[in-house]
């Protein structure tokens, strides 16, 4: 379905990724962190331990003194338990504003679903003062039709929720509604403003300007549903390669679209137990026209696993060539 | 000669005020209440566990106690089951009237962290270093604590997880460890599994008043069973005394005798038995409303109490 509708997407599970000033008892405060976030969130974030923290140099960039700690939970599930309080650290909560049209039963019967809260140091552009700043996110992908939606429908009866009044508080409260201009979208009330955005046409709902009870969206009923979106610029698809239940690889096929060369750091975090051939790193380029190379990357990082102690952590930094599609594998034991 | 004898009146109103202070704060009766409702079976077809422990989880909510003060501890996610059709959802009946997981629920301890040791660690306050708030019981001796727990079981056991189990004699040592440390005033115990009764057959800590869905060598038997969803979706014994906490709320007077004076046993297909030898006072004296609300001790008063008010020199 095309691009992330925030930076901030995560992959199955749960992920904690945390830079933490260096000192002796950092390995305490990390699971200090995880035992009260799990706390706070209802999740399962308790089971982030040594095992399966990786600490990466490259991926989230580098500050001197600090230590990043990564955790990933790869079968965590999501429900309304870590709703509830994602939406109970909201000023207004669920009772006005657009965290009102968080209907859970809508939610989770979805194609794709992400929520996180992200908690960076800031400066106040006005003052000049440090501040902390606290993003929380939330992304979910809907096929109106298994709700039983046609051409024709609202934005309230998707959610099966009435667009409430923006909350008092918030200093803004936008919808945006991106759509190819092919698609002829038409909205009801018309938007605020429009404008093309990568391609597409971005129509923008301003709350606090007017009271909107609902916002309609009208295709063409000519026209298929579901069009194939544009693809991002940079995608990366990894796969297990091999057969049987000892050996096998891991593949990871690295695409730019792009017409210039993109520079990208591949982070992989491996369980103790899949054992990491590190010197079977390989690189290869296939490009448009279907020449083979092979790429030489700028930085390989490689981490190996403790048995029970600490996963394998692979980081690759290389610069992917213009319209081409660059494999990375390595071989692994199960 | 006058001031004298207001002086002496002043102090005496004084010393009646400190002591309607002091009978207040030190009354005879709970201060507040703590439910922990554990289910403790995984896989799809045990739906009607987690339902039995979000039933109680409505009920207890809905009569007041708030989440601060609920542990909550489900060993699957059935509402977001990939096999759930009706995803974010648990539902008790068929007809799904009732939708028990709403849009305001928070599971404490949830999936693989539902294990015997982390029940017994809750009730006796000996967890981990780093547990956050609302993974423990901050219970004491003025608390109610309402204990509910349902899952597969035998004769004096329970089945965590399908990997563990907990015995009667580990709650009962686990519960004289809480009066020990001071950690309940009463505690109301209920089960709902198979051979139910045999579960609080070994207590022996004081003011405990058990309820449990079977006898020894008894089965506790399914309710409702839902085609859509493709399972069981509700427990007999846990289903009926939903039917009756549906007739009270807050405001209610009924007393835990008149509970269990509804236990049918044909419907429920089990004997439900009561212990009462280890409880100090009478089922026809305690409230429903002691255990399953939180109902605030309120006296109103048109007097006016000095607060921090320095002592007048002589």
């Amino acid at each position: 379905w095309g691009y992330a509708p925030t930076a901030a997407q995560g992959s199955a599970g749960a992920e904690l990724v945390t830079r933490m000033d260096d000192s002796d008892d950092v390995d305490a405060r990390w699971r200090g962190l995880a035992n009260a976030l799990s706390g706070v969130f209802c999740a399962s974030l308790n089971f982030v331990g040594a095992e399966n923290t990786g600490s990466s140099q490259a991926a989230f960039g580098a500050a001197n003194g600090t230590v990043l700690r990564h955790g990933y939970l790869a079968r965590e599930n999501v429900c309304t338990e870590n709703l509830t309080p994602w939406i109970k650290q909201l000023p207004c909560q669920a009772q006005s504003g657009l965290a009102a049209l968080l209907n859970p039963h809508r939610l989770y019967n979805m194609h794709y679903h992400s929520m996180g809260v992200a908690l960076q140091p800031a400066t106040d552009p006005a003052t000049g003062r440090p501040l902390l700043r606290y993003t929380q996110h939330v992304s979910v992908v809907l096929d109106p039709r298994a709700f039983g939606l046609g051409a024709n429908w609202t934005l309230g009866g998707l959610m099966d929720r009435s667009l409430a009044a923006p909350c008092p508080v918030a200093a803004r409260s936008t919808v945006r509604i991106a759509a190819a201009p092919a698609r002829g979208l038409r909205t009801t009330p018309r938007a605020d403003s429009t404008a093309p955005v990568a391609g597409r046409t971005v129509h923008t709902f301003d709350l606090r300007r007017r009271r909107i009870a609902d916002i309609g969206l009208a295709l063409p009923a000519d026209r298929p549903l579901l069009p194939p979106a544009a693809a991002p610029a940079v995608t990366a698809h990894r796969f297990v390669t091999g057969h049987g239940g000892t050996g096998g690889g891991i593949e990871a096929a690295l695409t730019n679209r792009l017409d210039t060369a993109v520079r990208v750091v591949y982070l992989d975090t491996l369980p103790w137990y899949l054992r990491v051939y590190s010197h079977t790193l390989r690189l290869e380029a296939v490009a448009d026209n279907g020449r083979v190379a092979a790429v030489a990357p700028a930085r390989v990082l490689f981490t190996p696993a403790v048995d029970r102690g600490r996963p394998s952590v692979l980081e690759v930094e290389v610069e992917l060539p213009a319209r081409s599609r660059t494999v990375l594998r390595y071989d692994i034991e199960k | 000669m006058a001031c004298a004898v207001l002086t002496a009146v002043a102090a005496g109103s004084q010393a009646q005020q400190q002591q309607r202070i002091a009978e207040f704060l030190h009354s005879d009766s709970h201060t507040n209440n703590w439910a922990v409702l554990v289910c403790t079976s995984r896989f799809w077809f045990n739906y009607r566990h987690i339902a039995n422990t979000m039933s109680m989880y409505r009920t207890v909510k809905r009569m007041g106690i708030p989440d601060s003060h609920i542990i909550l501890m489900l060993a699957d996610d059935v509402a977001c089951n990939p096999r759930n059709c009706y995803p974010g959802t648990v539902y008790d009946h068929p007809q799904k009237t009732t939708d028990l997981y709403g849009d305001n629920v928070e599971v404490d301890y949830r999936g693989y962290e539902v294990t015997v040791e982390n029940f017994i660690r809750l009730l006796t306050g000996r967890v981990e270093a780093h547990t956050p708030r609302n993974k423990r019981l901050l219970s004491d001796d003025k608390s109610n604590i309402f204990i509910y727990m349902t899952g597969h079981g035998g004769e004096d056991f329970l089945k965590f997880q399908d990997s563990e189990e907990i015995n009667s004699y580990d709650i009962a040592d686990a519960m004289q460890q809480m009066w020990e440390k001071k950690r309940y005033r009463e505690i109301l115990f209920m089960i709902d599994t198979c051979q139910a009764n045999t579960m609080f057959s070994k207590f022996y800590a004081p003011n405990v008043l058990s309820i449990g869905s079977s006898r020894k060598g008894e089965n506790s038997y399914s309710h409702y069973h839902d085609r859509d969803i493709g399972a069981s979706v509700i427990d007999r014994f846990t289903y009926y005394n939903l039917e009756f906490f549906e007739s009270v709320d807050l405001s209610s007077k009924h007393t835990m005798a008149d509970l269990i004076s509804t236990y049918n046993t044909t419907l429920i297909g089990s004997h439900p038995g009561v212990r009462t030898d280890l409880f100090a006072r009478k089922l026809e004296e305690t409230y429903l409303t002691d255990f399953f609300g939180a109902v605030q001790r309120v006296e109103l008063t048109n007097e006016p109490f000095p607060i921090g008010r320095k002592r007048a020199s002589a």
